[in-house]
């Protein structure tokens, strides 16, 4: 299981380090999000589960655990020079 | 001079702070109205600002807009600030008159950098050529900044969000992503001219392109601010009764943004917008999730969403550019009402 440990990370970058996190997943392997946001945790649970991931969410105190059983692996080499209009 | 950086603000800064569209039209649903045969636009349908009639030939516009800090400097925060409470006066089609201002700020915080916010908001308003007549201050732990602003305009020629029409053409005068791009700043992602680009867009005053929307009989338009390119396309398909379709790929986009939502650089924001366009919206199977999360994407300050007679878009396009506006486009039309009010095609 690889795990992404966001806590106390500023928005948008819990859900910057997941989507890296989805690029490097090997086969099989599931994903833990620790967050200790709300913000955040909605934010990161819409987008797995906007690209067709279920996410269980448990709670610990101020932290939640999202976990994905299940990930997407997703693209990569997301480059910059590839989105420039100029 | 004390310098004071706004930056540790900023995270909920500008139009982003706006409550959630969804909410804000719950806790309105049950409110009284005051009816008026003189208010000519009300709360209904959620226009940039209201319009009472006062003479035959004379209507008010009133509008107010504040927000926290969307960036660093408090010189270029007072700025922005009033460039965006003074466009909804545009975006009505008036000439703004008269400004107060609007501060909320925090006790024991350098009044240096307040000075800096008003003298801020004071060079937008005088570019404007509107009277700065006082204002109000109170203090908070976060300092707000904004503006309530009174402009002028004949009752023939006012411009709303209500009467787009089937065939009318959608043209959008700045590019969007400015969301984006201050929250790529703020985790170091965007670069320093990317940013720069941004804080100068923002600070561009929509008063140049009121000549021209009159000039080709524009009836109907809207600010882009902080429910997004998609939301307010939505808001304005509601009030109208029709269906507004939006073409992301002709969408005009800051040069950074599209790499940052790639990256999952997307804003809280964009995503409250998501959960209201909601299932009022359709999203075309060959979109991608980012040209998506683009439409939602909260603006500050944004240009103006024009709804044009189809014979004078391309005119009215190189009118735009010719104003100031170089980026404008054409990105979508509206259809006859459909069961959806939005269509991202």
């Amino acid at each position: 299981m690889k795990t992404v440990n966001a806590q106390g990370m500023p928005c948008p970058l819990p859900l910057v380090m997941t989507r890296k996190a989805l690029e490097t997943l090997e086969k099989g392997e599931s994903l833990e999000i620790l967050i200790d946001s709300e913000n955040a945790r909605n934010n990161v649970t819409r987008f797995l589960q906007d690209h067709q991931m279920t996410v269980q969410t448990s709670q610990d105190g101020k932290m939640y655990r999202l976990l994905v059983e299940q990930p997407l692996k997703m693209g990569e080499d997301v480059r910059p020079e590839d989105y420039c209009t100029t | 001079m004390e310098t004071f950086d706004l930056s540790e603000y900023a995270a909920g800064g500008g139009c982003s702070a706006k409550l959630p569209a969804a909410e804000l039209q719950r806790v309105m649903a049950d409110l009284p109205c005051t009816p008026h045969p003189d208010l000519l636009v009300g709360t209904e349908t959620h226009d940039d600002a209201g319009v009472l009639r006062i003479r035959d030939d004379l209507a008010l516009i009133q509008t107010t807009d504040f927000f926290p800090p969307v960036c660093a400097d408090p010189f270029t925060f007072g700025q922005i600030a009033a460039t965006n409470a003074l466009s909804d006066v545009y975006a009505m089609g008036g000439e703004a008159l008269s400004a107060l201002n609007i501060v909320a700020w925090p006790a024991g915080k350098p009044l240096t950098a307040l000075r800096e916010i008003l003298r801020g908001g004071i060079e937008k308003v005088k570019e404007a050529g509107v009277v700065m007549m006082g204002g109000h201050t109170i203090q908070d732990k976060i300092p707000k900044y904004g503006l309530a602003v009174t402009g002028t305009i004949h009752p023939d020629h006012i411009i709303t969000n209500a009467a787009a029409q089937p065939g009318d053409i959608l043209v959008l005068t700045k590019p969007i992503g400015t969301g984006t791009i201050l929250a790529g700043h703020r985790i170091g992602e965007a670069s320093p001219q990317q940013y720069q680009t941004v804080l100068e867009s923002m600070m561009q005053l929509n008063r140049n392109a009121v000549s021209v929307m009159h000039y080709y009989g524009v009836k109907c338009a809207t600010d882009i601010t902080g429910f997004g390119l998609a939301g307010h396309a939505l808001k304005m398909a509601g009030a109208s009764g029709v269906t507004v379709q939006i073409y992301p790929e002709k969408v005009p986009v800051f040069d950074g943004v599209m790499y940052l939502l790639k990256l999952g650089c997307i804003p809280g924001a964009a995503f409250r917008n998501l959960d209201f366009v909601g299932e009022q919206m359709e999203c075309a199977s060959g979109v991608s999730y980012e040209s998506k999360m683009l439409t939602m994407d909260a603006q500050t300050s944004g240009g103006l969403l024009i709804c044009c007679p189809p014979e004078h878009a391309g005119q009215l396009v190189q009118d735009m550019i010719r104003a100031g506006f170089p980026h404008t486009a054409i990105i979508g039309d509206v259809t006859a009402s459909g069961s959806l009010g939005l269509m991202i095609c």
